[in-house]
């Protein structure tokens, strides 16, 4: 779809309605800075950025722009509008409220909401934006470009799901329960398999639960046993009740848990801890690294700097990994140690505040223990999870253990029925945690899977990413190195071309061959004006993947760091790679204006200028000089003087870039005349110049192309005489300006080669001697004059 | 992302054999969240929250072998 018009009404510029109207055809506007013509990119982008503008995002602009998007001297009773035809037939008509709202209407909007702002618009702030960029930043700039924007927004949502999968579940609580819970099996139930296990609490569910043999699930026995053991146990003697407290208390194990906690504390000391994360993390990349390794043979190790064989590289962060690994399990170990450890604690403290000992305890706390039991009664278990080091545990064996002692002293001579039911009620204690673990263990299975599931899945369309990125980056670097050539033919850049780099993801940057020399970079090397010139090509390189698709290119002052010769290229792009596109070029350098007047075909390109800058309330309007021949001939009816003094002035304007480019010197004059030279000045130095300059093939030789020296004489001659008086007594009749008009063509066609169609300035030849058309039958010699 | 639906099954096909405690429903639902939510836009810690809690009661229908006797 191509743009018809686009009205602006007192839209930034803009005040009375003012139409850019390239009727379908490429189009190239001149304006002197300030003349506005960026206006009609911003009513662009403020219709494909929905209704932001990105230059005008900043404090002072307002919430919606509404600060920058209206004229400042719009009328209260004017609306702020853009209004954009296409050649379908369709439009959109936008309106913007004070406040910075809007409403739109128009069946065009479906289709140019579609548009992608950065495969549409490139201004100048933005050419060299990309080649600037870090890796990261081109990265995502060129994400959307590549139609890989969904899988990137899929891949970090599934990261972060399986993270919230493992905070959902309480993964890592359950898995320290599960941990403790296996210590405890093996300390009361040794290598017992489950069968054994299982076997062991029917056998005491029938001793002591006679009454309710269908029970056959294994937690709801050990719920029954646990209360059949409660009520024997209350039910014994006082003498009993107490050898069962005091065994219970003398067969925790404290010592073996505090020394569990301790030996693992001196194996991961905190300083450790803080390390494994940061290597992990540090192994992570590496591993997505060496995933990437496919092609290498060596390679520079990001952890450590040193090259290695990439066999020898993936086995060392094997190596590694296993070796965090076994430090995890280490770390686990130690959690679940201390969770133990609490818990005993914890039934120290149950256990020997119980009234069945009330005795033995009071008896003793008169004495040496007296501190002990002090110590025992203001413990906080539960906040030992957090901080149990070197002091706790100290704190534990000096004040903990000889109450153990104590209480192992105190029960030695128990008789057998209180020992059967101290160890019995162990065991289905130990018994029930190993059964609710079984259930945690599960659910911590499956949701490892789910997580490790979900992991995948991120792997796979990561893969998927990088996979589209290098052949899409490699389709768009072919296109990027033929426009490239275009406008650098024969120079010593070569190679440019988007690559992955290899020691991170997420990232794209730009590799080139200068002078022979592999850079990583145009950064490291280019010029800004080359780096503008490459970040041209590539914008051209990502737009031309919509090739397919008729949707204009709006280039918004882009080349104001390219030399002229590397500009004067740009035309010849545009018309190689783009001849089937709409393409809006906005300038504000006058001579590239008139160069692709030139260069340019009319019937499909339009040329408008627009009046330097005014007040705000007369807004943006478009320039009424003629500027073309054509243009001039359409007022010979009605005003042939007009028309006969805009031939005249096409000639001046023309004549001086002629003159320029053919390096024709002319007589110094003072002052600011210099810059005023009026054609006949040119026509008299060229025409005396070109007898010895200006040459035309005749066979195999050159001679004077006498045929362009007599029409520029011709062309002289009648503007001394009839655009003068056209000028100055307005005495000019039609036939005269009609002829006036042709013969000013005719001469200015001269300079073009009617075999090749190329100015004759087009191609250097023979160093700084000779210029000449594209094939060569057309030449001027330099220095001749 | 790919709304190609064979794409999207052969990632889980690849995810679940590496992952063989992974349900049916779980599988079935994760297709549907690629073809839709997850790859439409960045989810909320909410939302992402809402989506793990679906997820993981999708796996509670998990094959007796797979589990222990305790």
């Amino acid at each position: 779809m191509r743009i018809k018009a686009i009205e602006l009404s007192w839209f930034r510029g803009a005040a009375d309605p003012v139409s850019l109207e390239p009727n379908c055809k490429s189009m190239v506007v001149y304006g002197t800075n300030g003349s506005g013509k960026s206006s009609f990119v911003d009513a662009i982008e403020y219709v494909l950025n929905n209704g932001k503008i990105r230059h005008l995002a900043h404090e002072y602009s307002g919430k919606r722009q509404e600060r920058a998007i209206p004229n400042t001297h719009k009328p209260e009773n004017r609306k702020t509008e853009i209004h954009i035809e296409f050649n379908n037939g369709s439009d959109l008509k936008v309106q913007i409220t004070p406040d910075g709202f809007a409403t739109s209407s128009g069946d065009g909007e479906i289709e140019i909401r579609t548009w992608d702002y950065r495969r549409t618009v490139l201004r100048q702030d933005e050419v060299a934006e990309f080649i600037n960029d870090t890796k990261g930043g081109k990265y995502s700039a060129l994400l959307p470009l590549l139609g890989l924007h969904q899988l990137e927004v899929a891949a970090e949502n599934l990261r972060q799901l399986a993270k919230s999968v493992e905070e959902q579940s309480g993964f890592t609580e359950k898995k320290g329960t599960v941990r403790a819970a296996e210590t405890k099996r093996l300390t009361n139930f040794g290598t017992d398999s489950d069968d054994q296990i299982l076997a062991k609490i029917e056998e005491l569910h029938s001793n002591y639960c006679a009454d309710n043999v269908t029970t056959k699930d294994p937690s709801s026995r050990c719920k029954e046993l646990k209360t059949a053991l409660d009520a024997a146990i209350a039910g014994s003697s006082a003498e009993q009740r107490r050898y069962v407290v005091l065994l219970g208390a003398a067969e925790l194990g404290l010592a073996s848990h505090i020394s569990a906690v301790g030996s693992a504390n001196v194996k991961l000391s905190s300083a450790v801890e803080p390390l494994i994360s940061e290597k992990l993390e540090v192994l992570q990349s590496t591993g997505a690294f060496v995933d990437k390794l496919v092609d290498e043979k060596e390679v520079t190790c990001p952890a450590c700097g040193q090259t290695v064989v990439v066999d020898a590289f993936k086995e060392h962060v094997e190596t590694e990994r296993q070796r965090l690994q076994e430090i995890i399990e280490v770390f686990d170990t130690r959690k679940a140690a201390i969770g133990t450890l609490c818990d005993t604690v914890k039934s120290l403290k149950s256990g020997l505040g119980k009234a069945d000992v009330k005795v033995w305890r009071d008896e003793l706390a008169k004495g040496p223990l007296a501190d002990n039991f002090a110590f025992l009664t203001g413990i906080d278990a539960e906040a030992l999870r957090g901080t149990c080091g070197k002091e706790e545990l100290q704190a534990f064996e000096s004040k903990l253990l000889p109450l153990i002692n104590a209480a192992a002293s105190a029960s030695k001579d128990a008789p057998p029925d209180a020992r059967q039911l101290t160890k019995d009620n162990q065991l289905v204690e130990a018994a029930k945690d190993v059964i609710a673990a079984t259930g945690l263990a599960g659910e911590a299975r499956r949701t490892e899977a789910l997580a490790s599931f979900i992991a995948s899945l991120e792997q796979g369309i990561r893969e998927e990413i990088r996979l589209r990125s290098r052949n899409m980056i490699e389709e768009i670097s072919d296109t990027i190195r033929t426009m490239w050539t275009i406008l650098h033919p024969g120079e010593t850049i070569k190679g440019v071309h988007l690559y992955l780099p290899k020691d991170a993801d997420k990232a794209i940057d730009i590799g080139l061959m200068f002078h022979g020399v592999n850079q990583e970079s145009p950064r490291l090397t280019l010029s800004e004006g080359y780096r503008n010139s490459l970040g041209l090509c590539i914008f051209l390189a990502m737009a031309k993947r919509e090739a397919n698709r008729d949707r204009p290119l709006f280039l918004d002052d882009v080349v104001v760091s390219l030399d002229r010769n590397h500009r004067g290229m740009i035309v010849e792009l545009l018309q190689k790679e783009f001849d089937q596109r709409q393409v809006v070029i906005l300038t504000h350098d006058r001579e590239w204006y008139t160069e692709m007047r030139h260069q340019l075909d009319g019937k499909n390109w339009v040329f408008k200028s627009l009046v330097p800058c005014g007040t705000p309330d007369l807004g943006i309007r478009w320039s009424h000089k003629t500027t073309t021949f054509d243009e001039a001939r359409a007022q010979l009816q009605e005003r042939p003087d007009s028309a006969a003094n805009d031939a005249r002035k096409i000639m001046d304007l023309e004549l001086a870039l002629v003159a320029e480019h053919l390096q024709v010197k002319m007589p110094y004059v003072r002052g600011d005349r210099n810059d005023k030279r009026m054609a006949h000045d040119f026509l008299e130095r060229l025409t005396a110049v070109g007898k010895k300059c200006f040459q035309k093939k005749i066979g195999d030789s050159y001679e004077v192309h006498t045929i362009a020296l007599d029409a520029l004489n011709e062309a002289d001659r009648l503007l001394v005489s009839w655009a003068n008086c056209a000028s100055h007594t307005f005495d000019v009749v039609l036939p005269e300006a009609n002829k006036l008009i042709d013969i000013c063509e005719k001469a200015l066609e001269l300079f073009r080669c009617s075999s090749c169609n190329r100015y004759v300035w087009i191609a250097d030849v023979g160093g700084s001697e000779l210029v000449q058309c594209q094939c060569g039958q057309i030449r001027w010699l330099y220095g001749k004059g | 992302m790919s709304n190609d639906d064979s794409w999207i099954a052969a990632r889980i096909r690849e995810a679940r054999e590496r992952s063989p405690l992974v349900t049916e429903v779980v599988s079935a639902r994760m297709g549907e969240l690629l073809k839709g939510q997850i790859s439409e836009r960045q989810l909320s810690r909410g939302e992402l929250a809402t989506v793990a809690v679906q997820l993981l009661s999708d796996m509670v229908s998990v094959s007796p072998s797979a589990e222990s006797k305790l």
